[in-house]
């Protein structure tokens, strides 16, 4: 059971807060462990080492901090953007 | 009235002088040496890596990683082609773009270029990275991931504490002056895991983006401890416990804890 999860946009030089390059969220378990994932091209939430980037020192994107029902609304577009392709496809 | 003969000596010039010469030469001291002002944050520094050196045995015993190669994907000939045409071009930007940081260091003493052998990220990287990229945000092309990619140039200036917030605005006025554009800059000297300022900037000439880390002595070597550990956060596997995950970012908490915070350093605005 997860004890807290925080969603971020995901923004680079080519996006916004609005319309962002990518959706990404951290969520720290009971039991001391933690996950982070990002909503890929694949359609699914797959764990990721982007924060932990920006945590280092990477330039590439900032992470902004929204709710969950923004993250739901990013996530949705992104996959009528996709044309509602089935998970797993498309991934490079 | 005569002075007594037992009382302290009056300060003359010649005396001033040679206290102005004992500071110097206090400062000049290595800072391994107790009478160092700096003695006292070096030395908690040399244990605080003892101690990271030994935590970070015990982790890697504890959770061993597999050797894992990514499974480089056929992307196609195009696609292909376009990616070796961009590596190319970033290679040929470099070496103008590295002449000119050489010139740069070259105009003042006391700071240097570090970590030049790896200035060129591999193109199996840059490949990796941009892969990666394209992956974490949907609609994204290779092509754009990498010539987006702020870091496949990247260079670390490497200060004395003392002369860090200075050196480090004037090396950037420098950049300015010599024709790149700065993108973003980024103070990470308040963040738990990570010291330093890290900097993304263009060449005027080439389009080409490179990075620029400004890193004390300190900071540059808690980076370099912390790479592996770093590398297994950056690149997780599936089957990588949550439990480590929490365990390699407390590995880098703790020992950046003990990096010495330079003066001045936090001053330095981010810009965007």
């Amino acid at each position: 059971m997860p004890d807290s999860v925080t969603y971020y946009a995901v923004v680079d030089e080519l996006s916004s807060r609005e319309q962002p390059a990518g959706v990404f969220r951290r969520t720290y378990f009971d039991d001391g462990g933690m996950d982070d994932e990002a909503f890929t091209r694949n359609m699914v939430w797959e764990r990721s080492g982007l924060l932990a980037s920006a945590e280092r020192g990477d330039t590439a994107n900032d992470f902004v901090e929204i709710s969950e029902d923004e993250a739901n609304q990013i996530v949705e577009r992104f996959r009528q953007l996709s044309g509602g392709s089935e998970p797993g496809a498309g991934a490079p | 009235m005569p002075r007594h003969p037992d009382a302290p000596e009056l300060a003359t010039d010649a005396s001033r002088k040679t206290a102005t010469d004992l500071r110097a030469r206090l400062e000049r001291l290595s800072t391994l040496h107790p009478s160092s002002p700096d003695y006292a944050a070096d030395r908690s520094w040399h244990q605080a890596k003892a101690g990271f050196a030994e935590a970070w045995e015990r982790h890697k015993e504890r959770w061993p990683r597999p050797e894992h190669k990514p499974e480089r994907k056929d992307l196609g000939a195009a696609v292909e082609r376009e990616l070796a045409v961009g590596c190319d071009k970033i290679q040929a930007a470099e070496k103008e773009i590295t002449s000119k940081l050489r010139a740069i260091e070259a105009q003042q003493p006391g700071r240097t270029l570090v970590g030049l052998d790896f200035r060129l990220k591999g193109r199996d990287r840059l490949i990796e990275k941009a892969r990666q990229d394209v992956v974490d945000k949907p609609g994204r092309s290779m092509e754009v991931a990498l010539a987006l990619m702020p870091d496949a140039v990247r260079y670390t200036l490497r200060y004395d504490a003392k002369d860090y917030a200075t050196g480090v605005r004037r090396d950037v006025d420098r950049l300015k002056t010599t024709g790149f554009e700065m993108l973003k800059l980024k103070n990470l000297w308040s963040d738990p895991e990570y010291k330093g300022i890290n900097s993304q900037w263009r060449d005027g000439r080439t389009g080409q983006r490179f990075e620029v880390q400004f890193h004390t002595s300190i900071s540059f070597e808690c980076k370099q401890l912390t790479h592996d550990a770093y590398g297994r956060l950056r690149n997780p596997l599936p089957t990588t416990s949550r439990r480590e995950l929490a365990a390699l970012h407390k590995l880098q908490r703790d020992i950046t804890a003990n990096v010495p915070e330079p003066p001045g350093a936090k001053d330095i605005r981010n810009q965007t």
